[in-house]
């Protein structure tokens, strides 16, 4: 099949966000934050938490909590403070966007709404003042929001991916280096291209893996009657009736394969969800962290 | 299937007796089927499976290996909501045309009534006969229309009937001109469809019989004889010839056989026409048959002015001396049992009498012998070459007549008018269901 024709086939191949995309996101990151307070307990203790290390000040960041200055210190010198401990300081995360052209297949696209967790994701790193580096699967360079005034940016820069090729996690995975560093690793695709084992062996020792599977409405529940398949990242086609013996069929080959990749990640502990792309990305990302982020 | 093309049983169809007797009442009407047949071309090439795009290609491609889905990938889909009203279309254009199955046709009867009276003897111009050419029209006819399987009633007064298959010719003895004067047919009675008049000069224009007449220009020659003398016409006038015939013989009869009284006045009737007796049948003017053996029994009878009483064949004479067509019972009786018996039976050429002897005869001996001999006088077979003067008068131009012939019949009932229903019954289905069916398919 044709390039411009597999093309015209990606019904939802770019990312465009609503004018009120960030303000959803930090609402949301907000509550997230809240319920983490609530269970880690409150004030200063709530992000130094029992046991962890502190290692030194940093000038505070306007919009950060107040209740982290160091008043003894912002007494002495006359400038605002914050303790670092040794988790926060080391506490960088690293989404992995699979941007291959199987995302680009359903309404609301899969690249789309990975695109929004992604950006979810950032908000919540920023409101906790962590690190996040953003990595497309299709784009060699990566975007580092290091505070809430790089999500604007971050949005653009999503917005201008596409889903096309075939360079997957595969082609990531491969650069294993790069992601040695991040405490949680993100990991949002379809998974339909690769093996759970695969992406579960580029994960170290202490790391933190969020799995999180993202499906098209159509992947998951095939329509009835002919439908001529098409490969988004190969052009190979197969017309098929879809009657009640092979949807059935269909749809217990793909529980299957969305069972090994639980069955993984819980062998591995790490996290694994599925959702169809027409799930709002606040409930993917209250779902990915409804045990907490580490 | 040709559209436009009459079908005829076995020229289309697949040979053989389920087909005979199936047409198309409108044919025309089967040119309606290239629309169902255009229907289905665009609504295939409409109809190829919309296409999607999946990141879920390699299970698709897992299952498309199983048998039971990989025969289903080339199938094309038409909607429902097409098939069905292609099949409303094609029911509807079957019924437009007509069909029509009455069975196969019937073998049937024809008949050919032959005037064999003495003016179709005449000659014409190339020789042949008057019959002789109107019987060639008459068969060429026949030969166009029949089929093999129908029969030929032969038909004519001077003979038998006679039934032959069709495509037969009567022996020539049957066919040739009798050697008294045999009448016309009563064409009037014959006028019917199948039926065929062959003469030489048409009576009345029929109306639904075919008619071969040969026409012929008047022919002079012999029209009378008396005696030894022959009266011959020239096409104007009567010209006696005497002496101009040779005495023929009629036949004696055997004494003792007849009543005596019969005997002699053959006798005396024979001299003064100039005839002569003799005990040989073969080439006689006139035989006079007696009765044949068997028990005798009263019989008393008459006519004309006399009576007689005597003895007789015990029941008039048998039925196989009454067979000649040409003949008549000139003399019976009523016998036991209020039966009819024939004592006398005159045909053309022979007298049969079943009287064996005379025990009184009663009236006027003048009149007794004036009937008698006005029977031999009738029934004596003319000399060769006598023509009645009518019968050699113009016969008109040549005139063959041949009616618009009916559908020939079938053996089975006409089933059109069902078949035309049941296609469009189904026709009138096959859209209700089309219409159904169409919109919107809920997954």
């Amino acid at each position: 099949m044709r390039e411009r024709t597999r093309a015209e086939l990606l019904p939802s191949p770019r990312v465009s966000f609503a004018p009120d995309f960030l303000a959803r996101a930090s609402r949301l990151a907000a509550l997230l934050s809240a319920a983490r307070e609530r269970r880690e307990g409150a004030g200063r203790a709530a992000f130094l938490g029992a046991g962890v290390e502190f290692v030194g000040f940093r000038p505070y960041r306007p919009g950060e909590d107040v209740r982290a200055v160091d008043w003894a210190l912002l007494a002495r010198l006359g400038k605002p403070y914050v303790r670092i401990s040794r988790k926060e300081a080391s506490e960088h995360w690293a989404v992995l966007l699979d941007a291959s052209a199987s995302m680009g297949v359903g309404v609301p696209g899969k690249l789309q709404r990975g695109a929004e967790v992604a950006a979810a994701l950032a908000s919540i790193a920023a409101r906790a003042r962590f690190e996040l580096e953003v990595q497309l699967s299709n784009v060699r360079e990566a975007f580092r929001v290091r505070r809430a005034g790089d999500l604007r940016g971050l949005l653009a820069f999503l917005e201008g991916a596409r889903a096309e090729g075939s360079a997957g996690f595969a082609a990531l995975l491969a650069e294993g280096r790069r992601f040695r560093r991040p405490g949680a690793l993100f990991c949002i695709g379809d998974f339909l291209d690769l093996e759970p084992g695969a992406l579960l062996s580029a994960v170290r020792r202490g790391q933190s893996a969020f799995l999180l599977q993202i499906l098209a409405q159509e992947e998951l529940s095939p329509p009835r009657g002919a439908v001529r398949w098409v490969d988004a990242e190969s052009g190979q086609s197969l017309a098929i009736e879809l009657e009640h013996e092979v949807r059935g069929a269909y749809e217990a080959r793909l529980a299957r394969r969305i069972e090994a990749w639980s069955k993984a990640a819980v062998e591995r502990r790490a996290f694994h969800g599925c959702w169809s792309a027409a799930t709002p990305f606040e409930k993917i990302v209250r779902a990915t962290f409804a045990d907490g982020w580490g | 299937m040709i559209p436009g093309s009459l079908l005829v049983p076995g020229s289309l169809m697949a040979p053989g007796p389920a087909w005979e007797g199936f047409s198309f009442a409108r044919p025309a009407g089967l040119w309606a089927l290239l629309a169902p047949v255009l229907l289905w071309l665009v609504a295939r090439e409409r109809s190829e499976p919309p296409a999607l795009a999946t990141g879920a290609f390699a299970l698709w491609r897992e299952l498309g290996n199983r048998p039971a889905v990989r025969t289903k990938e080339a199938r094309r889909c038409v909607p429902p909501a097409v098939r069905f009203a292609i099949a409303a279309l094609s029911f509807g254009a079957l019924a437009a045309a007509g069909p029509r199955f009455s069975g196969a046709p019937l073998p049937r009867t024809w008949v050919l009534l032959v005037d064999q009276s003495p003016s179709t003897s005449l000659a014409l111009d190339d020789g042949r006969t008057r019959l002789e050419q109107a019987l060639a029209g008459a068969l060429d006819w026949l030969a166009s229309r029949g089929a093999p399987g129908d029969r030929v009633s032969w038909r004519t007064p001077a003979r038998s009937e006679l039934e032959l298959p069709w495509g037969e010719r009567p022996p020539p003895d049957w066919l040739a001109h009798p050697r008294w004067f045999a009448p016309e047919p009563d064409f009037a009675l014959a006028d019917r469809s199948g039926t065929a008049w062959v003469t030489d000069r048409m009576p009345f224009a029929p109306a639904n019989a075919a008619c071969f007449a040969s026409g012929g220009a008047r022919v002079a020659g012999p029209v009378a004889s008396s005696g030894l003398t022959r009266i011959d016409w020239d096409g104007g006038r009567l010209i006696e010839v005497e002496d101009a015939l040779s005495s023929r013989p009629v036949t004696e009869l055997p004494a003792g056989a007849a009543p005596r009284e019969l005997e002699e006045l053959f006798a005396l009737w024979a001299l003064e026409r100039g005839f002569s007796l003799d005990r040989a049948t073969a080439g006689a003017a006139l035989v006079f048959e007696a009765a044949p053996e068997g028990p005798d029994g009263e019989a008393q009878a008459g006519r004309d002015g006399w009576t007689a009483r005597g003895r007789a064949l015990a029941g008039g004479l048998p039925p196989e001396a009454l067979a000649d067509p040409a003949g008549e019972r000139w003399l019976e009786v009523e016998g036991a049992g209020g039966t009819r018996e024939t004592l006398v039976f005159a045909s053309p050429g022979r007298v049969r009498v079943a009287w064996r002897s005379f025990e009184r005869v009663a009236g006027d001996p003048a009149a007794f012998a004036l009937s008698w001999s006005r029977l031999f006088d009738r029934v004596v077979l003319p000399p060769p070459g006598i023509v009645p003067l009518a019968e050699r008068q113009d016969a008109g131009q040549k005139q063959f007549l041949v009616p618009e012939l009916e559908d020939r019949p079938s053996g089975g009932r006409d089933d059109s008018g069902r078949i035309e229903g049941g296609l469009a019954l189904a026709a009138a289905l096959c859209a209700l269901a089309a219409a159904g069916s169409a919109g919107p398919r809920r997954a």
